[in-house]
C-alpha cells in the first residue's frame, strides 16, 4: 500500500455525544451528520417486516421510521454516549457504536475491486479512557470479517481535531458541547496532563432559561426542553461585565426588552422588565460562581456538581477563565504565553452574538474570555471562535488521516499512528 | 551531596575560631538536647544547647540550666546555646552572676553574648597557652587540630561546589548526545517530508484541495511522524 491510496481514502469519524459525523476525504467540505444513537427493534413490529429489517439495531437516518409509540421506547432508543463517554460494561451502547461505525463506513465503501479499505482516522473525547480506544480498535477489527473496510485506523482526541482544523499548532482548545467543557492545551499534540473538563455545557445555561421562564409567568412552556433551548438561543446575551449590564438593562429597558415568537405555533415569550435577566444566561455559562446565581440555587435549581466520568473529574463550577488558567499552567512556563496567545472556543455553547444597541454592554465568547483572563492578570490573550464547529472534528481527522505516513505504526505510549488490519 | 549544618555545627565552629577543638558530640543525652565539649588544649568547656523545641517547656529550660550548673564541677567552663528566637527567656544577669556563658545561635550563626567564667582564669591561661603554642607541644597539637577542623570546612565547600559542578556537566553532556542523536534524524524527516510533499503534488493539486487542508502547518508536522 502507498502513501498515495492512503491519501484518497481517508475517513473521518467523530463520536459526538448527540451527534455522529462521518465521510471520506472524498466528500469535501462537509460530512455526513446523523445523530449518535441507535434503535434496537422489535422484529415482529409492523414497520420492520414492511421494511423487511433483519437487523437488531437500526442506526442512522431511517432510524425515525422505526420508532413506535410505545412506552418501552426509551429503552429501546439508546444513546452510547455521556459526556463523549461509552461505559465499558454497557452492551447495547457498544452495540449501537459498532453499528453506526459500519452503517458510516458501508455507506461510502466503493465496488471498486482496486478498494482495499479506509484509513479511518476516528475521533473521542479528550476524557475518553483507554478501554474506548481499544473497544473501537476491536470494533474496526471486527467490521474486516466479511469484507476489508478499514485497512487501518487511529483515533485522535477531539481538541487535538479541532486545533488541526483550525491550522494552529500551539494552542488552547475549549470544546464547549451540551453536557460539558473540556480545556485542552496543546503544542503539536494534546498535552495530555494539562486537560481539564467541566460539568458544565448548554444544558446548564436551558435549566437557568427554564427558571427564568418560570419566574417571567411561562412555567408551562419551561418544561419543554427544545422550545427552552430555543428561548435561550434567541434571548440570551453575554455581559461584558454582569453588575454593567444589569444597571443598563434597568436605565434602558427598551433597549433590551425584546419579544420572541415561536414558529408554528402562537406563542409569544416578552420578559417584561425582567428582561435584565437576559444577561445571566451568558454569564451562567462562562460564570455559575456569581453571587446573583445563588438564589436560584437556594429555589431548588440544581448546581453544576464535581462528578468522575470514567478517570476523569469534570468540575461544576470553576469559572472558564480560571479553567483555562488552571490547565495552561499545568503545561511549562515557556510555553504558557504560547498557549494564551491562541485560545479556540469551539461548540455551540460559546456561539453568543452581540445584537445591535446593546455593544459595549454584550459580548462574543472571545471578548468575555478576554475580559475574564485579563481580570486575572493575563495579558496578550487571542481567543477567536471556532468557524463552523460542528464540522471541524471531522475535518481535523481528514486533515490528520492524510498528513500522517501511512507506515507510522500505532503505539499505545505516545496514542498516536496507524493500527493496521491488512 | 553536602549535608545541612546542624546546629552543633554551627556552635561547634564559633568555638572553633577562638582556638578550641571538640573533644565529643553528645546528641539527645539524659538531661539536654544536645552537649559539646571542646578543648583548646589548656581548658575544657562544655556547652549545652537548648532546642526551640525544649524552649517551649519552661522544665526542660530549669532542668538544663541546672544541669549546666552542674558541669561547673567537671569543667573549666560551662555555657548555655539558646536560639535566637527565644533568647528573651533567659535573664542574662543570673548568667553573669554564676559564671555561666550565653551563645545564641539560629541557622544563620552563632554568637557568644556572655564569655564564661574560667575556673582558672580561662581568659588568662588562653593567652599563655597562644603565646606558648610553639614551646609546647599540647598547644602544638591543639593549633594543629583547630587548623584541620578549618581546612576540612574549606574542603566541604569545595566537595559540593564540585557535585555542583559535576551535576551541571552531566546535564551539559546528556543534552549534546541527545541534539547528536536527534540531528541525523531531523535530516531524516526532513527527506521524507520532501518525498511526502513530492507525492502530494502528484496525487492532487493544491487547488482540489479542501480548504482545510490547504496552507495547514499541521500537513507538515504529521508527515513528520515516525
Amino acid at each position: 500500500m502507498s502513501e498515495e491510496y492512503k491519501r484518497s481514502h481517508v475517513f473521518g469519524i467523530d463520536y459526538g455525544t448527540s451527534d455522529f459525523k462521518y465521510g471520506p476525504i472524498t466528500i469535501g467540505e462537509v460530512p455526513e451528520v446523523t445523530e449518535n444513537r441507535g434503535y434496537f427493534t422489535e422484529k415482529n413490529s409492523i414497520m420492520s417486516r414492511v421494511m423487511g429489517v433483519s437487523r437488531d439495531i437500526v442506526v442512522g437516518k431511517e432510524l425515525p421510521l422505526f420508532l413506535e409509540s410505545r412506552e418501552d421506547v426509551a429503552e429501546r432508543l439508546v444513546y452510547p454516549m455521556r459526556n463523549g463517554i461509552v461505559e465499558r460494561n454497557d452492551a447495547k451502547a457498544w452495540q449501537v457504536t459498532k453499528e453506526l461505525t459500519r452503517y458510516a463506513l458501508e455507506n461510502f465503501a466503493p465496488s471498486d475491486p482496486d478498494f482495499r479499505g479506509f484509513y479511518v482516522v476516528a475521533s473521542l473525547a479528550v476524557v475518553a479512557p483507554r478501554y474506548m480506544y481499544e473497544q473501537l480498535f476491536d470494533i474496526f477489527g471486527e467490521l474486516n470479517t466479511e469484507r476489508m473496510l478499514v485497512r487501518a485506523a487511529t483515533i485522535i482526541p477531539q481538541p487535538l481535531a479541532v486545533a488541526i482544523a483550525h491550522k494552529i499548532p500551539t494552542c488552547v482548545v475549549v470544546e464547549s458541547g451540551h453536557g460539558n467543557t473540556q480545556v485542552c492545551p496543546i503544542s503539536m499534540y494534546p498535552i495530555r496532563n494539562a486537560v481539564l473538563a467541566l460539568n458544565r455545557g448548554g444544558s446548564a445555561a436551558n435549566i437557568l432559561t427554564s427558571e427564568i421562564l418560570k419566574d417571567t409567568g411561562y412555567g408551562d412552556l419551561a418544561k419543554e426542553e427544545k422550545l427552552v433551548r430555543r428561548v435561550k438561543e434567541q434571548i440570551g446575551l453575554l455581559p461584558r461585565r454582569l453588575e454593567e449590564a444589569i444597571d443598563f438593562a434597568r436605565r434602558n429597558p427598551d433597549k433590551v426588552k425584546r419579544e420572541i415568537r415561536i414558529e408554528g405555533t402562537r406563542i409569544k415569550i416578552d420578559l417584561g422588565d425582567e428582561s435584565w435577566t437576559r444577561f445571566l444566561i451568558g454569564e451562567y455559562v462562562f460564570n455559575p460562581g456569581h453571587e446573583i446565581f445563588q438564589s436560584y440555587f437556594k429555589r431548588g435549581m440544581p448546581r453544576p456538581s464535581d462528578v468522575k466520568i470514567g478517570d476523569t473529574y469534570f468540575y461544576g463550577m470553576t469559572d472558564m477563565a480560571e479553567a483555562i488558567i488552571q490547565a495552561v499552567e499545568k503545561c511549562s512556563i515557556e510555553l504558557q504565553p504560547h498557549l494564551y496567545s491562541k485560545i479556540i472556543l469551539s461548540g455551540g455553547n460559546f456561539n453568543w452574538n452581540t445584537p445591535r444597541g446593546l455593544e459595549g454592554v454584550a459580548v462574543t465568547s472571545d471578548e468575555k474570555i478576554r475580559i475574564m483572563l485579563k481580570e486575572k492578570g493575563i495579558e496578550n490573550i487571542q481567543a477567536t471562535v471556532a468557524r463552523e464547529p460542528t464540522y471541524s472534528v471531522w475535518r481535523g481527522c481528514i486533515v490528520y488521516g492524510y498528513a500522517v505516513p501511512y507506515d507510522f505504526k500505532w503505539r499505545w505510549e505516545r496514542m498516536e499512528g496507524w493500527l493496521n488490519y491488512a | 551531596m553536602r549535608r545541612r549544618p546542624t546546629i552543633e555545627d554551627i556552635i561547634s565552629s564559633l568555638l572553633i575560631d577562638e582556638g578550641f577543638y571538640e573533644i565529643s558530640r553528645n546528641n539527645g543525652s539524659m538531661e539536654v538536647d544536645s552537649q559539646l565539649i571542646l578543648s583548646d588544649g589548656k581548658v575544657e568547656i562544655a556547652v549545652n544547647i537548648l532546642s526551640e523545641d525544649s524552649c517551649n517547656s519552661r522544665s526542660m529550660v530549669h532542668e538544663t540550666l541546672i544541669e549546666t550548673l552542674k558541669l561547673q564541677n567537671k569543667y573549666d567552663g560551662v555555657i548555655l546555646a539558646v536560639p535566637r528566637r527565644y533568647s528573651k527567656i533567659i535573664d542574662e544577669s543570673v548568667l553573669v552572676k554564676y559564671g555561666v556563658g550565653l551563645i545564641i545561635y539560629d541557622m544563620m550563626g552563632a554568637e557568644e553574648i556572655i564569655p564564661p567564667r574560667l575556673n582558672n582564669n580561662r581568659k588568662e591561661k588562653v593567652e599563655d597557652t597562644r603565646k606558648n603554642t610553639q614551646n609546647t607541644p599540647i598547644n602544638e597539637i591543639a593549633l594543629l587540630r583547630s587548623e584541620v577542623s578549618r581546612i576540612t570546612r574549606i574542603l566541604e565547600e569545595m566537595e559540593a561546589r564540585l557535585d555542583r559542578l559535576e551535576r551541571e556537566q552531566r546535564i551539559l553532556a546528556s543534552r549534546i548526545s541527545e541534539l547528536e542523536k536527534t540531528k541525523p534524524s531531523i535530516i531524516g524527516e526532513e527527506r521524507i517530508s520532501q518525498v511526502v510533499k513530492s507525492k502530494a503534488s502528484t496525487y492532487s493539486s493544491e487547488e482540489a484541495l479542501p480548504s482545510y487542508l490547504r496552507d495547514n502547518p499541521w500537513v507538515d508536522i504529521l508527515s513528520k511522524r515516525a
